[in-house]
C-alpha cells in the first residue's frame, strides 16, 4: 500500500511542472463535472484542484454554473442525467443541491418584496405630509394608512400568488416539453402506456376514453388520430382539466405515420393528472384556429 | 459520515506542520485541503465523502514523521495519491458487493429535490444570513435574485455596482455560499441531533 502511494507522488511530483503548464477551461471544467473525461484527464484534473489555488477556485466557479443551470432547468436533458448520476448521488451532495435551492428561492422572494417596497416608501412619504397637518387630520391618517397597509398587504399577496402560479405552470410546461422532446421514452411501452384518442368531430357516440391513473406508471401517451389532409411543420396541443383553470401547452409536436393512421404523440406525467373531464386541442403551431378536438376522462 | 479521527495529537500537529511551518497559514491549507478531498470523493461517487477524508488524513498521519524527511514536492499531491487508492478500493468494494448479490436495480432517477424539510432548511437559513455582516447578505441575495438573462444583466450591474470584475463577484459568492452551505448543513445536523 505505501510503496504504491509513494510511486504515485514520485510520478506526481516528476509531472507536477509539466501538468501546472496545462490549464482547464471552463468547458473542460464542466465536461470534467459531469463525468465526460477519461479516467488518465480526470486525475489529472483533479491533481490541478488539489494543488492549484486558481484551478481549484476555478473548477468550484465551474461547479456553481452546474447547479444553477440544473436549479434554473438550464440543462440539456442528457447533460441533466448527467448531472443528476453524479450530484444525486451522496446524501451530501443532494443536501447541497436542496441548500442551493433554497438560497435562490429565498433571494428570489427577498427580490419581489423589495421590488414592492418603493411603493410602500411613497405612501410613507404621503402619510408624513398628512402627520404635519393639524390634529383634526390624524383620525382620517390613521384610516388611510391602515387602508392602504391593507391594500398594499393584499396586492402583494395578488402578486406573489400570481408570480407564484406562472411559476408553477412555467415549470410544467417545461417538464412536458422535457418529456416530449426525449426520445428514449418510448423504447420500453410497458412502462409507458399509449391512449388512442378520435378527434371529437369524427368520434361516434360512444362511452368517453377513460385512463385509471397508477402510480408505477409516471408517464402516459396520447395518441391523437388526426383526420386533417394538410400536414405542418409542428403542432401544439392544450390540455384542460374542465371545469378547473388547470392548463398547459405542449409546442413542437410532430405529425407521425401508424397503422390507424397519422397520428400526434403527446406524453403526460401521470403526477400532473388528476380525477376528471379533460379535453384536448390540438392546432398547428402559429394557426390556432386549424384545431380538432379530443376529450377523455382521468379516474382512479 | 464524518467519524472520530484516530490521529493522535502529536501526529497531528506534525501533519499541520508537514503542510506549512506557520501553523495558522497550515490550519487553512488543511481545511482546504479537507474541503478539496471531500470533493474529489463525491465527483468519484463515493458514498462517505467525509468517512474517506477523515481516512485520508488518518493513513498520511501514520507516516508523518518519515515524510517530513523525505517527502519532497507539494505534500497535497501525497494526500491525494492516498486518496485516489481510497477511491479505488472503495470502487473495487463497490463492484464486489453487486456481483455477489446479481442484483438487478431498476434505474429509478434520484429523488433530489423533496419538500421535506423545507421549512427547517428556510429557518437555518435566515438564521446563517443574520450570522453573515449586511453587506454579505444583500450581496448574496441580490446575486441570487434573479434567473437566466435577467441574472446575468443584474450580476454585471451588481459587479459594477461594487467596483469589482464579475470573475472576482463569483468567486466572492462562491465563498459566501459555501460558508453559508456550511453554516446552515451544521445547523440542520445540530436541530437532527436534538430530535
Amino acid at each position: 500500500m505505501k510503496r504504491i502511494e509513494s510511486n504515485f507522488i514520485v510520478k506526481g511530483t516528476r509531472e507536477n511542472d509539466k501538468m501546472n503548464e496545462e490549464s482547464v477551461t471552463d468547458t473542460l471544467a464542466r465536461r470534467f463535472l459531469l463525468g465526460d473525461v477519461d479516467d488518465l484527464e480526470r486525475e489529472r484534473i483533479e491533481r490541478l484542484f488539489i494543488s492549484e489555488p486558481e484551478i481549484n477556485t476555478r473548477i468550484l466557479l465551474a461547479e456553481d454554473d452546474l447547479i444553477e443551470d440544473y436549479l434554473e432547468n438550464s440543462l440539456t436533458p442528457s447533460d441533466r442525467d448527467k448531472f443528476l448520476g453524479r450530484y444525486g448521488y451522496t446524501a451530501a451532495e443532494r443536501q447541497k443541491l436542496r441548500i442551493a435551492k433554497s438560497i435562490k428561492e429565498f433571494a428570489a422572494a427577498e427580490a419581489r418584496l423589495t421590488e414592492t417596497a418603493p411603493a410602500i416608501g411613497t405612501w410613507r412619504t404621503f402619510l408624513a405630509s398628512l402627520r404635519q397637518r393639524r390634529m383634526l387630520f390624524i383620525p382620517i391618517a390613521a384610516v388611510l394608512t391602515l387602508s392602504v397597509l391593507l391594500g398594499v398587504a393584499w396586492l402583494v399577496q395578488l402578486n406573489l400568488k400570481k408570480a407564484d402560479e406562472n411559476n408553477r405552470r412555467l415549470v410544467i410546461e417545461r417538464e412536458l416539453a422535457e418529456l416530449n422532446a426525449r426520445p428514449d421514452v418510448r423504447e420500453d411501452p410497458s412502462r409507458v402506456p399509449a391512449l388512442i384518442l378520435l378527434p371529437i368531430s369524427i368520434r361516434s357516440v360512444g362511452p368517453q376514453t377513460e385512463m385509471k391513473r397508477r402510480v408505477d406508471i409516471p408517464v402516459v401517451q396520447l395518441d391523437l388520430l388526426s383526420n386533417q389532409k394538410d400536414k405542418y411543420p409542428s403542432y401544439q396541443a392544450v390540455v384542460r382539466r374542465v371545469g378547473t383553470n388547470d392548463q398547459f401547452k405542449i409546442s413542437g409536436l410532430r405529425m407521425e405515420n401508424g397503422p390507424k393512421g397519422n397520428f400526434i404523440r403527446v406524453r403526460l406525467s401521470t403526477h400532473l393528472l388528476q380525477d376528471g373531464f379533460y379535453q384536448v386541442v390540438l392546432s398547428p403551431d402559429g394557426e390556432p384556429s386549424a384545431n380538432e378536438e379530443y376529450s377523455f376522462t382521468v379516474s382512479e | 459520515m464524518r467519524r472520530t479521527s484516530e490521529i493522535p495529537s502529536e501526529s497531528f500537529d506534525h501533519l499541520l506542520a508537514w503542510l506549512n511551518p506557520d501553523r495558522d497559514k497550515a490550519a487553512a491549507l488543511y481545511l482546504d485541503l479537507r474541503r478539496s478531498l471531500v470533493k474529489i470523493f463525491a465527483w468519484n461517487r463515493c458514498g462517505d465523502p467525509e468517512g474517506l477524508t477523515d481516512e485520508t488524513f488518518d493513513r498520511v498521519a501514520r507516516q508523518v514523521d518519515h515524510l517530513m524527511n523525505t517527502f519532497e514536492g507539494n505534500p497535497k499531491l501525497f494526500f491525494y495519491g492516498v486518496a485516489r487508492n481510497l477511491i479505488k478500493e472503495h470502487q473495487k468494494k463497490a463492484k464486489f458487493y453487486i456481483s455477489i448479490d446479481d442484483v438487478d436495480v431498476p434505474a429509478e432517477p434520484p429523488q433530489l429535490i423533496d419538500d421535506e424539510d423545507d421549512e427547517m432548511r428556510e429557518e437555518c437559513l435566515r438564521d446563517c444570513l443574520k450570522a453573515l455582516s449586511r453587506d454579505k447578505r444583500d450581496l448574496i441575495l441580490a446575486y441570487y435574485a434573479k434567473e437566466r438573462q435577467p441574472k446575468i444583466e443584474d450580476r454585471a450591474r451588481l459587479a459594477k455596482q461594487i467596483g469589482v470584475s464579475i470573475e472576482t463577484l463569483r468567486v466572492r459568492m462562491c465563498r459566501i455560499r459555501a460558508s453559508l452551505e456550511e453554516c446552515i448543513g451544521r445547523r440542520l445536523e445540530h436541530r437532527a441531533r436534538r430530535q
